[in-house]
């Protein structure tokens, strides 16, 4: 059918003007194939569209002047009728990216895979894969039912650990969905995974390690390293990035003894630090006191990688044994995550007083909170306290306030 | 003149919250309070500099005369707690526990000072009255 605006017949806009001047009407624009979708569609505009007898070389039905034919369009339709062609139907398995064109030229039969860039002009965008059926049902199996932890998963797949998060509460809602018997978009979802990139599950786990779908141990940004900080420091002293984070929040350097500890054993830190997270030295007073920025060793969502790694070129012989020492430390800190979350659950708790009246439809949870000087502070105002503040301007409708959730509760 | 533990509204419009906060009563009984407040008024012994003695009849209940008018969201003596009347929705549960969940309300207090304000003669509203109820058995 030929497009309808405002329920009017309309020519199609795609449909090259065939004046005699043009050179496109004379390559003859041939699609005979009935497969051929979108132009198939085209070819019969032509008699809706112009209702005026055929001498008075317009495709506009309603008006008697001359349309003029660029010289940009008719390059358009020269291309599409020669090597443009090959876009509109796409190779399964391949992305069908205009980039793609001088490749597939030189191999017609090359499945084209992995990351590239679908805009020629713009060479900053970059078509990043995308999980793969397999690999994504796999991450879901190996985390809800094997039980395998998400840090652990995340390494050996390669993917980020919020992604392996995401991963599993989608395939669970797909499934309740499925269960519930919604209609899911199958056709849709298999078209765009056939044209984009994405990450295959492969056979071995080494070849999974040595392909990973993205960095998994980017460091984060901290607000506290945006500030742009001269620190003169001697020529003798060893700045390490301990050093560099205790600048960024304003603590006092640490002594020689500890620079040369820290110097015989950096994971040792590193895993004292997440064993005994409440051990962070804290800098500032009373409201103003925040645990010191660790440095980038610690904040980096695999800290126990950099370990192994470092084990790995001290004994490059020793494979099952650097595999062990790696499964032992993933063990170690997995427990010391469970230990932490239980105790802060535990911690929650003892404060938490939960009454349930027999006449209510309401369960009160009743929190116990402190009024003291401590809590108040001296002009009443601590953030501490419980309650709204008085005199303080509510700041909710002020520019820049974010007000999307920032995390997600299911 | 009565000390009272009542609710003090903040938050926009359709999110409620409440303070619960200590704070001098808006209505005294006037054989008790009143005349007694209007006594040491008349003298002009305790005044705030600049302030006239005040005692309006409250035609909605007769028998209370308003004698010292402290705003409902005006600065309290102390806030003991807040109460979020909106019931939230509980989450992180599995579908057999969700079925049977209660929807919940948040509420925040500090026992003792309650317990302290109370002892001293504080009288909640009929609102706190009923929140404290719920933790009678652990205020003792």
């Amino acid at each position: 059918m030929p497009r309808r605006i405002h329920s009017q017949i309309v020519p199609n806009s795609l449909l090259p003007c065939r004046s005699s001047s043009s050179p496109a009407s004379s390559s003859g624009i041939a699609f005979s194939s009935p497969s051929c979708g979108l132009l198939h569609n085209l070819s019969y505009s032509r008699p809706f569209a112009s209702p005026l007898p055929a001498n008075s070389q317009t495709s506009r039905p309603f008006s008697s002047t001359q349309t003029a034919q660029t010289r940009l369009r008719q390059d358009m339709f020269a291309w599409l009728s020669s090597e443009g062609a090959e876009f509109k139907n796409h190779v399964p398995g391949s992305t069908n990216y205009i980039s793609d064109v001088k490749a597939r030229a030189k191999y017609p039969d090359m499945v084209l895979r992995g990351p590239s860039r679908p805009f020629p002009l713009n060479p900053n965008f970059v078509s990043e894969s995308v999980l793969s059926e397999e690999l994504r049902n796999e991450i879901y199996e190996r985390v809800v039912v094997k039980k395998q932890s998400v840090r652990a998963v995340s390494v050996e797949m390669g993917v980020d650990m919020r992604r392996v998060a995401a991963v599993c509460r989608l395939v669970e809602m797909e499934k309740r969905w499925r269960q519930q018997g919604k209609p899911l978009a199958l056709p849709y979802a298999r078209a765009v995974h056939e044209m984009i990139p994405t990450t295959p599950l492969y056979e071995k786990p080494s070849d999974q390690r040595n392909n990973p779908h993205e960095s998994i141990n980017d460091l984060p940004v901290h607000r506290l390293t945006d500030a742009q900080i001269f620190y003169p420091v001697s020529e003798s002293r060893h700045f390490t990035r301990v050093d560099a984070s205790r600048v960024f929040s304003a603590a006092p350097a640490t002594t020689r003894e500890q620079d040369a500890k820290q110097a015989a054993d950096p994971s040792e830190i590193v895993n004292n630090i997440n064993r005994h997270s409440s051990s962070i030295e804290t800098v500032g007073k009373g409201d103003e006191e925040q645990p010191i920025l660790q440095s980038a060793d610690v904040r980096i969502p695999h800290p126990y990688l950099i370990a192994h790694e470092r084990r790995r070129m001290a004994n490059p012989q020793e494979h099952r044994e650097n595999r062990k020492a790696y499964e032992e430390r993933l063990k170690e800190v997995e427990a010391a995550e469970e230990e932490h979350k239980r105790y802060a659950r535990e911690r929650r708790e003892r404060r938490l007083t939960r009454v349930q009246p027999e006449d209510s439809r309401f369960e009160f949870r009743i929190k116990d909170v402190v009024v003291s000087k401590e809590t108040t502070g001296p002009d009443g105002r601590g953030a501490r306290a419980p309650g709204r503040r008085y005199g303080v301007p509510s700041s909710d409708r002020k520019k820049g306030q974010v007000k999307i959730p920032t995390k997600v509760e299911v | 003149m009565v000390v009272r533990i009542r609710l003090s509204r903040f938050g926009n419009r359709h999110q409620t919250f409440y303070n619960i906060v200590v704070s001098q009563a808006r209505y005294g009984s006037p054989c008790v309070h009143g005349l007694r407040l209007w006594l040491d008024w008349s003298s002009e012994a305790c005044l705030p500099e600049g302030r006239q003695p005040s005692m309006k009849r409250n035609w909605a209940d007769p028998k209370l005369v308003e004698v010292y008018r402290s705003a409902r969201d005006s600065k309290p003596l102390e806030v003991i707690g807040t109460f979020n009347p909106y019931p939230q929705r509980p989450t992180n549960l599995s579908d057999e526990e969700a079925r049977n969940a209660r929807p919940y309300k948040d509420i925040s207090l500090d026992k003792s000072r309650a317990k302290y304000w109370l002892g001293v003669g504080a009288q909640p509203s009929d609102t706190v009255w009923r929140i404290l109820s719920l933790v009678r058995s652990e205020m003792g």
